[in-house]
């Protein structure tokens, strides 16, 4: 009756949940640990799971998280959770 | 001072035209990728258009949707794969042109009839809406409370899918609206003690959610693989363009006017304004045998009305409020956040803002010509942005986003919420406009029916006593009771056999 076909196959239903699960690890780590780590965190094993290759995952999730920051928070003046890291910055 | 030359002022200036060319160029690249549709285009530009002044912020949103609604046709044309759904329509035929070897044709013929398309819904706006306001301002509570159930009720009937499916998702969208303390009692309704939920759902992230997130997810679950990209050579695209105009005016002229219809309709727009024009080219088509082999006639006809759907779908959106497709919907909402409150008063108070939309819309659909040639030269190297890395960044960008909207976390949960919400009802094919409408029009509904109620004091036959209140009444209740209707009619007939 439903069109979820693709719900009995494991691997699928493990992806579908990655990015929510990713998400929910962002809310929960980003105060703790500031944006750059926690969005990097975001975005890797999403990365690594659509099968991109470690040499380019990590450098497009770090690139990608401090573009955004500065961005987002220099440009737009969004106050996006500051850690250690972004101190430094 | 002239409304229309401060409206013109009001664009001219670098910066607005700056913003609107690279809101341009997202569009394209937005809508010629399979997956992305033009409305998450518009959501993932919102949390960005917060930091603009509201005439930038507002074109912005037009360029970037008209451009990703004709880019969506690239694809459609290379790879046979619709770049957003606006394009699903026509695209066998579209690459049916392709393997004749015609695909700079088609091509082509897409870039010039979606611009004249744009252009002439653009018209119709520019004619109707400040018509339509000087009638809208003598509407009471009766009339918006009238005006809201029919839009409501055409959400389900105009869907491509099952009403059934479509009422089940118009009653989740009522549902969100009823939630906070935002009520004509100002009671705290399914807030279940949370103060964030107090103030309702925040409209923003939820679009972000159900328009972006949603796909994210979906692109998650089929593992997000590459295309396998061709490589084309295109002769030019602008060859024969003045034949095309002369054999294809009337199905030109049908696709404009229907689709501008379909966009004013509430809870109708662009994709399935291309159906039901691509249905009714080969209908009235002298040549039917001829479609599906890459015939032009009902190409011309289904992109020159996707376009004009857009600019169709702000007409309500400006007059009453009233989102005529997702694009408006989550666009009332940014209207508002910019302090242009959507209604007739708008026309009257600000009348030189709705001018420089006007001139928004113009100059959008003459750019997309060079604009849309461009991309058609970049073609499919457009397409070589690898899916499995757009689609994590994407997802960072949402929560981004949906953060930036009140610089909460709650923003986030919320955008995550509907993004499951969404993903669910696309893979259960329950529609998702109605939703959307739901979710704009619940507080529009019930504020104008207490209103309505506490002034007739408790007589709903208040709700038919003005001219315009009871024709828009008794609308709204033969567009209800039409399937039964129906029903009937097909039952005597039977009978009588």
């Amino acid at each position: 009756m439903f069109a979820l076909g693709w719900a009995r196959e494991k691997a699928a239903l493990a992806r579908a949940a990655a990015p929510i699960a990713a998400v929910l690890a962002y809310v929960v780590l980003a105060p703790r640990i500031g944006f750059i780590p926690a969005a990097t965190l975001l975005l890797l094993p999403l990365l690594l799971m659509l099968k991109t290759r470690a040499v380019v995952a990590f450098p497009v999730a770090i690139a990608t998280a401090l573009v955004t920051y500065y961005a987002f928070s220099h440009g737009l003046r969004v106050p996006l959770p500051r850690g250690v890291i972004e101190a430094l910055l | 001072m002239n409304a229309i030359e401060t409206g013109l002022g009001m664009i001219l200036h670098w910066h607005v035209i700056i913003t609107i060319f690279l809101a341009a160029a997202f569009g394209l690249v937005v809508g010629a990728i399979p997956g992305l549709t033009a409305t998450m285009a518009i959501a993932l530009l919102v949390p960005i258009t917060f930091f603009m002044d509201p005439i930038p912020a507002v074109g912005a949103m037009i360029s970037c949707s008209a451009m990703a609604i004709f880019a969506g046709d690239i694809p459609s044309t290379l790879m046979r794969m619709p770049g957003t759904p606006a394009s699903a329509a026509y695209t066998d035929e579209c690459y049916a042109m392709t393997r004749k070897g015609q695909a700079e044709l088609a091509l082509g013929a897409n870039v010039l009839f979606s611009a004249l398309g744009g252009l002439f819904g653009t018209l119709i706006l520019m004619i109707s809406a400040p018509l339509l306001a000087e009638v809208a301002l003598q509407f009471s509570s009766y009339e918006y409370f009238w005006l809201a159930l029919l839009g409501l009720a055409c959400a389900i009937f105009i869907g491509t899918g099952s009403p059934v499916k479509g009422l089940i998702s118009l009653f989740i969208g009522l549902f969100v609206a009823t939630i906070g303390l935002e009520n004509p009692g100002g009671i705290p309704r399914f807030t279940m003690g949370s103060t964030d939920l107090m103030g309702g759902v925040d409209f923003i992230p939820a679009m972000i959610g159900l328009f972006a997130v949603s796909e994210v997810i979906r692109a998650m679950v089929s593992g997000a693989k590459d295309w396998d990209v061709k490589q084309f050579s295109l002769g030019n695209p602008m060859r024969g363009w003045g034949t095309l105009m002369v054999k294809y005016w009337p199905q030109q002229l049908r696709g404009n006017i229907t689709g501008t219809a379909i966009g004013i309709l509430p809870g109708a727009g662009a994709d399935i304004a291309a159906w039901v024009s691509f249905a009714m080219s080969r209908k009235f088509s002298k040549t039917p045998e001829k479609f599906g082999t890459g015939h032009l006639e009902g190409i011309v006809e289904s992109t020159s009305s996707n376009n004009a759907a857009l600019a169709g779908a702000w007409v309500p959106a400006l007059v009453f409020g009233i989102p005529g497709d997702s694009i408006t919907a989550i666009v009332i909402g940014v209207l508002y956040l910019k302090g242009l409150n959507p209604g007739p008063t708008l026309f009257l108070n600000n009348p030189e803002s709705i001018y420089a939309i006007f001139f928004i819309f113009i100059a959008a659909n003459i750019a997309m010509i060079p604009l849309g040639l461009m991309a058609v030269k970049a073609g499919t190297s457009l397409l070589r942005v690898p899916r499995r890395i757009l689609m994590p960044i994407i997802l960072m960008f949402c929560v981004v986003g949906a953060f930036a909207v009140n610089n909460s976390v709650y923003g986030i949960l919320v955008m995550l919420g509907f993004g499951v919400l969404g993903f669910l009802m696309e893979e259960h094919d329950v529609p998702i406009a109605p939703c959307v409408l739901g979710i704009v029009l619940g507080k529009m509904l019930e504020e104008s029916f207490v209103t309505s109620m506490i002034k007739s004091d408790g007589n709903l036959l208040g709700f038919f006593e003005r001219p315009i209140a009871g024709a828009l009444g008794g609308v709204t209740l033969l567009v209800l009771l039409m399937p039964a209707l129906m029903w009937m009619y097909r039952r005597s007939r039977l009978a009588a056999a």
